[in-house]
């Protein structure tokens, strides 16, 4: 797995450049940093937002893992190494959770140095530990998502616009299932989310939240590995003999 | 591994794509040494018979083994292998020496190891100047070499190249040939061409694939022998043998099947009354095997 997570990190970072990583981050920062917190109005809201970033980092690098590789002819030397199923499929997963999380770190850590200049209140401990579980989640989900889109997709462009329908259901549909199984949820999506985690671990929202994205992760990882196992049996190249 | 013990043997193997029926009941042995040359049209099935023995298709009927073993089952030991498809699989944002040690990365080869032994193929292979230059940088022959630089970097017993010098210009294409006799040594080369002269220059063995089917297998110069037809001018008019008069050709004589020996036939000819004044075995080129088998014209 680890020749694996070695090769997307080198191809990541060779493709965008160092130069492109620093102004991917600082998009980030002003986005998620800056103005989305801003228009809040409120910090812990914006500690919230952080725990989205990483859906919304990992899931276009999981949709390139396997349709980029189609794309770029590399998926079929790639699937003649000696690497297992499980470790192509282990590596092509925890790059974008591991990148999404670390974004979203980096992110955080800024916009913290930031309140702490503009003397803005700080969330308290209780908050970050959320904050962090429902990035991993987050992660976790924008890439077994993105892996599934990028499976079935025929190109990275339609990988992402397939990725694009995909995340909307998820942002909206899951507050909105959450909301409609716990009705005293407020309507506003962001609202219901905040809400959920201000509740802490075991409050209905949270555990109601927590059990659905268990449950959805577990099926989409046990049906990607029925499709990273199929990829070395659907007899790829069908105009070549 | 012997030269004697076969690397792969494929038994009556099928594979379809949907309708398309890729490799039919192909019968096959593959030497453990040497260089191998699978030959065939566009669509013959070489491709699909290399995707076989790396277990990336299914099967849909016979038995192949690999080194005594089915890479169709999981778990299979792809490091015996190492392959260069017609695309050369190099990342291209990538350097060839970040390429060569991913790809040994994947191979389980140690980072320190993987660059002493990139550096000393990219030094055979004459492309040490680009080590540090991107792929998508590279001139297409340079390209071509860096991913045979790859395929060679791994300990594989059974290095298989499709089709490593098609897109080249003919310079870069010999050179390509000079690299892989060198790099061959004692490991099994598996070489897909429809290029002739190149299997000519360069395999110990070949077979011609054609619709999915071997249709004969051998060294190349004792299939250049087959079927026997000599060569025959006579002083004027056409040559006369068993009944049928045999017009001149462009050389001013005329090739007649030559079913015993050609001592037996010359005598038939003298026999018949001709006047003969050149008679020679016409040994036929590979591609005239080729052109004959898989239903070619010339």
């Amino acid at each position: 797995m680890g020749g694996v997570l070695r090769r997307e990190w080198l191809g990541f970072l060779s493709a965008m450049g160092r130069t492109g990583l620093v102004r991917f981050l600082a998009i980030y920062f002003v986005v998620f940093g800056l103005v989305l917190p801003g228009s809040l109005g409120d910090t812990t809201a914006a500690y919230v937002v952080f725990a989205f970033v990483p859906l919304y980092v990992a899931g276009p690098l999981a949709v390139d893992a396997f349709a980029g590789e189609r794309e770029r002819q590399t998926l079929e030397t790639l699937l003649s190494s000696p690497v297992a199923p499980g470790r192509l499929l282990a590596g092509k997963a925890l790059f974008p959770v591991l990148f999404g999380l670390g974004t979203s770190w980096v992110v955080m850590a800024i916009y913290s140095l930031w309140s702490a200049v503009k003397g803005w209140e700080m969330p308290g401990t209780g908050l970050l530990l959320p904050v962090t579980a429902g990035g991993l989640v987050a992660a976790v989900l924008g890439s077994l998502v993105g892996l599934h889109v990028s499976l079935r997709a025929r190109s990275v462009r339609s990988g992402q616009q397939w990725f694009s329908i995909a995340l909307l259901v998820l942002v909206l549909g899951v507050p909105l299932a959450a909301r409609f199984l716990v009705p005293r949820l407020p309507a506003d999506v962001l609202e219901s989310v905040g809400e959920m985690f201000r509740g802490g671990w075991g409050s209905p929202g949270a555990l109601t939240l927590e059990a659905g994205l268990l449950v959805v992760c577990a099926g989409l990882f046990l049906t990607l590995r029925t499709g990273v196992r199929g990829l070395w049996r659907l007899n790829p190249g069908r105009g070549s003999r | 591994m012997s030269a004697e013990t076969p690397a792969a043997v494929f038994r009556g193997v099928s594979v379809s794509y949907g309708a398309v029926t890729a490799l039919d009941g192909l019968d096959l042995e593959i030497p453990g040494r040497g260089v191998f040359g699978l030959l065939g049209r566009n669509g013959a099935g070489k491709t699909t018979a290399i995707r076989t023995v790396l277990g990336l298709v299914k099967t849909s009927a016979g038995c192949l083994e690999v080194f005594g073993e089915d890479p169709g089952r999981s778990g299979w030991n792809r490091r015996r292998t190492s392959v260069l498809f017609a695309e050369d699989g190099l990342v291209a944002s990538l350097s060839v020496r970040d390429n060569l040690s991913v790809w040994a990365g994947l191979h389980g080869v140690g980072r320190g190891e993987a660059s002493t032994r990139a550096s000393a193929v990219l030094e055979e292979i004459g492309i040490a100047d680009s080590a540090g230059t991107r792929v998508k940088d590279l001139s297409t022959g340079n390209r071509r070499l860096a991913a045979l630089a790859r395929t060679f970097l791994v300990p594989a017993d059974m290095v298989i190249l499709d089709e490593p010098t098609s897109s080249l210009d003919p310079v870069r294409a010999a050179e390509v040939r000079q690299v892989i006799g060198r790099l061959a040594g004692s490991r099994l080369v598996l070489l897909s061409t429809h290029n002739l002269p190149e299997a000519e220059e360069l395999c110990d063995r070949v077979a011609i694939v054609d619709r999915g089917r071997a249709l004969i297998s051998g060294p190349p110069g004792e299939l250049e022998g087959l079927p026997d037809r000599c060569f025959v001018r006579v002083e004027s008019g056409p040559v006369r043998h068993r009944g049928e008069e045999h017009a001149p050709d462009g050389e001013g004589g005329a090739l007649i099947e030559c079913i015993g020996s050609p001592a037996d036939l010359l005598a038939e000819l003298l026999a018949s009354g001709n006047r003969v004044v050149e008679f020679r075995p016409y040994r036929k080129s590979l591609s005239g095997v080729f052109l004959d088998l898989t239903g070619g014209e010339r």
